[in-house]
């Protein structure tokens, strides 16, 4: 081979290097474009799922809604002013004690009775805020009212210090 | 070899690498256009705010889920909603948790049927195959 031709096979592989790594990052941008499109397509907003859950805290009498004793009635939308505590909030909904952190938390706020309670892994991290009209029932009357229930979406997990 | 023949040995290599970049794009896009995974985490959402919409429902209520999921089999327990393609891998299952009230159970296996029905009675969530009237 004279000195052109190996001038020619030097400049070829120098190209094909370049053009290899160009390649390579081409590929793996286009997988990371696929998988965030898809992640696009599967995603849900967090209100909407919040929403679903917290149908329960007005809505069946394991939670807080009224029921009828006499009756078997159960009142949608009415608050029972006597369950609306934070044991019965916990045996309606709950996160798992040590990672629930991750899931949904909420802290319920009825404005004019002026009560408060929160899930148990809730720590005033509020992503957003849902308003229901609710009727509250305090002993043998019905008051209208508001459930604002706040929602902590997710906290991320601590950083561990391995030094510690 | 004279120039002549180490051209074209290159401009041979030069194609199949061309082609080669080609195929793995190709293999890549057709892997994803062939996937059940984006349908498997659609209906394993879905299934999970149907619990959700269910235990908030004040009396009993059936619902069926709009299409045909005879691809998937499914596990409802207590705390979760597992979506798979029989065989494959657990890494691969599509799963969604949950948190019940204290009380309700929530049961059912349902294994490639195209339609399939979430019933609420009393405090039970059951997943099932649809009937004919409930489809």
């Amino acid at each position: 081979m004279n000195h052109k031709g190996q001038f020619d096979v030097a400049r070829k592989t120098i190209f094909w290097m370049i053009a290899g790594f160009l390649i390579a990052i081409i590929i793996l941008a286009f997988t990371f474009t696929i998988a965030d499109y898809r992640s696009k397509l599967t995603y849900v907003l967090p209100q909407m799922k919040a929403e679903f859950i917290t149908l329960r805290f007005a809505n069946i009498p394991q939670c807080f809604a009224y029921k009828d004793d006499l009756t078997g009635r159960v009142y949608s939308s009415t608050i029972d002013l006597e369950k609306f505590t934070k044991e019965r909030l916990f045996s309606c909904y709950h996160t798992e004690p040590k990672e629930g952190y991750q899931d949904f938390n909420f802290r319920l706020v009825l404005k004019n009775a002026n009560k408060e309670i929160f899930t148990n892994n809730y720590f005033n991290k509020d992503d957003f805020t849902q308003f229901k009209r609710v009727l509250v029932k305090d002993g043998d009357s019905f008051k209208e009212d508001t459930l604002i229930v706040y929602v902590q979406q997710y906290i991320s997990k601590p950083e561990v210090n391995p030094l510690q | 070899m004279n120039k002549k023949g180490e051209s074209i040995i290159l401009m041979i290599g030069e194609l199949l690498a061309v082609i080669g970049v080609i195929f793995m794009t190709m293999q890549i896009a057709t892997r994803f256009a062939k996937s059940d995974a984006v349908v498997k985490l659609q209906v394993v959402q879905d299934m999970e705010m149907m619990v959700n919409a269910l235990v908030g429902e004040p009396g009993d209520a059936i619902v069926a889920y709009p299409t045909d999921v005879s691809m998937f089999s499914m596990i409802l327990t207590n705390e979760k909603i597992t979506i798979m393609v029989k065989g494959e891998s657990e890494l691969k299952k599509a799963i969604e948790t949950f948190n019940l009230p204290e009380g309700f159970v929530a049961q059912g296996v349902v294994e490639e049927k195209a339609k399939v029905c979430l019933e609420k009675k009393k405090e039970v969530i059951t997943l099932r195959e649809c009937t004919k009237d409930e489809s």
